[in-house]
């Protein structure tokens, strides 16, 4: 899902940028309001996780394997706008300094990944984990309904989270034979209209990487859960 | 004295095979060779920055601004000569810095990927246009849902020009990113880097940075230890962990498990290097100053390459907006 350099024109591109500055600004701020002065060792090692979650390869059934962001999972864990930073951080340092997703694109990769992704599957986590359903066996005080809930929203809130950032570098692909063409009618960036992006990244997110994407985060909170409690948050 | 008979028998079942059929796809295979890859990247960026070149040669807070403008600038070429001057502008510099042949092999996989995205363009498929070389005739149009592939497919002049623009653009900017890492030192790239970044950033990206290597090497440890614990499961052992020794599930669990526990360590480590920063008078107040660019870190290189950048940035620009 990283975005390479050379696919996306000077107006996408530029104005990805111009979105993604000021969230970091905020993000700054709203870490320097939420954790305590700590902050720095804190978010350095969760930048320096969030790296190394992207090398792990999951088995799934029929020999399949793939890879997740752990966006959602890193914002269930140490909250969302620490996750924002952290994420931003490690992308950048893959884009720097091991060439995987583009220097100009850094802007469209964190406001896919880095932002959008990990907002939108926090924010499900939070209203699925606090639902309450009438007169149903999920609501309730006893902590193993609480913990049920919020599996299945961390799960969701994963798929959901990746399939987002997913549609979104679809999109900022797929518009781009309507920004840039030249003279003779050509693509100048990336040739494919949203009728093919759309599908052919779609397609692999809703039905590998998003399921992925959910079993890392449900797997890795079961295990927190069970082995280190006292590390989950809320 | 004879071999004892559990030496000359063949493993029946390997603990973390996903497929028989394609055993190189084995998931910790897959992770083994992105840590190795990573590590080994590393290593090379260390010993080609270190040799005699031009951008070996040069500061590298000027170097990263001066590519970042290049890529820029590439970025606005409309015309496949345009950026033909880029990649020849790239191989130049992978030249004179003795890092052609180290480019040429970290690009092939990108030049691969890019082909196989490019290519389709060239259809009339993705992109219309006038027709170049047919290379199928149906009787007549079909629809596949809302699909319709129409009776010729041909190759159109548009978007062979689109696809290899494409390719172009994405093998020279590529070539620039590769010979920034590859001529600069990890940590002083690291360094510079930060030196752009507010406040705390600096001092998150450069610790960041650090621990990605240890807990790359943990992620390495993780699948030894896994390997060398099930190198001889016996498939009836395995298989009471539910669903046999190939599926997915218990390597689902062990990848579960061991990024829960990465996380853990991940904790336990910040809360020590907290402890580790504040006994050594560190102050948290966001204000990490970092070193300025002085008149006297610039070189006579260095001011050269400035103004050769200019040059060919100026040029490069003035000739897109043309």
């Amino acid at each position: 899902m990283h975005i390479p350099d050379g696919y996306l024109g000077p107006i996408t591109y530029g104005s990805l940028w111009a979105a993604v500055i000021p969230i970091w600004i905020y993000a700054s701020k709203k870490v320097k309001e939420l954790l305590k002065a700590s902050q720095v060792p804190l978010l350095a090692l969760s930048a320096a996780f969030s790296f190394v979650i992207m090398m792990f390869n999951v088995p799934l059934p029929g020999g399949t394997t793939g890879h997740a962001t752990g966006a959602t999972l890193i914002a269930i864990l140490i909250g969302p706008w620490p996750a924002v930073i952290a994420l931003s951080i490690a992308l950048i340092v893959q884009a720097l300094i091991f060439g995987d997703g583009g220097i100009t694109a850094i802007g469209a990769n964190c406001f896919n990944m880095g932002f959008a992704g990990v907002l939108a599957g926090y924010g499900i986590y939070r209203l699925i984990s606090k639902l309450k359903i009438k007169n149903s066996k999920f609501n309730g005080k006893n902590p193993d309904v609480k913990n049920t809930r919020q599996l299945i929203g961390a799960g969701i809130g994963a798929y959901a989270g990746i399939n987002l950032a997913a549609f979104l570098t679809a999109v900022e692909l797929g518009i781009q034979p309507l920004l840039h063409t030249g003279a003779d009618g050509r693509p100048l960036y990336s040739p494919f209209p949203l009728s093919i992006t759309i599908p052919a990244i779609m397609l692999e997110h809703l039905f590998l990487f998003g399921i992925v994407e959910a079993v890392v985060t449900v797997s890795v909170l079961l295990y927190i859960k069970k082995s280190h409690p006292e590390l989950i948050r809320g | 004295m004879a071999i004892p008979e559990w030496l000359t028998k063949q493993a029946s079942g390997v603990g973390y095979q996903v497929s028989d059929k394609k055993p190189e796809e084995r998931f910790l295979d897959k992770t083994l060779r992105h840590v190795v890859s990573f590590v080994e990247d590393t290593m090379f960026n260390e010993r080609t920055s270190s040799m005699k070149g031009l951008l070996q040669g040069i500061e590298p807070r000027i170097k990263i601004i001066s590519i970042f403008l290049f890529i820029v600038i590439l970025s606005f070429q409309k015309t496949v000569s345009g950026i033909v001057v880029f990649l020849v502008f790239a191989a130049l510099l992978a030249l004179l810095s003795g890092v052609p042949v180290i480019l040429l092999k970290r690009l092939t996989p990108a030049m691969v990927f890019t082909l196989l995205i490019a290519l389709p363009a060239a259809l009339n498929l993705i992109v219309d246009g006038e027709p170049m070389v047919m290379l199928h005739k149906f009787e007549k149009p079909h629809t596949f849902y809302q699909i319709t592939i129409p009776s010729h497919i041909f190759i159109t002049r548009q978007g062979a020009l689109s696809a290899l623009t494409l390719f172009l653009r994405v093998m020279a900017s590529v070539s620039l990113v590769f010979l920034l890492t590859l001529t600069t030192p990890p940590n002083r790239f690291i360094k510079a880097v930060s030196s752009f970044m507010p406040g705390a950033f600096k001092s998150i990206v450069s610790i960041s940075y650090r621990y990605i290597f240890f807990l790359t090497r943990k992620v390495e440890g993780f699948i030894m230890g896994f390997r060398a614990r099930n190198i001889s499961l016996p498939a009836s052992a395995s298989s009471a962990s539910g669903g046999g020794p190939h599926s997915s599930l218990i390597g689902q669990r062990w990848t579960a498990s061991r990024i829960g526990l990465l996380f853990s360590m991940s904790i336990r480590l910040s809360a020590e290097l907290e402890r580790a920063m504040e006994a050594r008078g560190y102050d948290y107040n966001f204000e990490v100053k970092s070193e300025r660019l002085k008149v006297s870190d610039i070189s006579r290189d260095d001011v050269l390459w400035i103004i050769f950048s200019i040059t060919i940035i100026g040029v490069m620009l003035w000739k897109s907006l043309m």
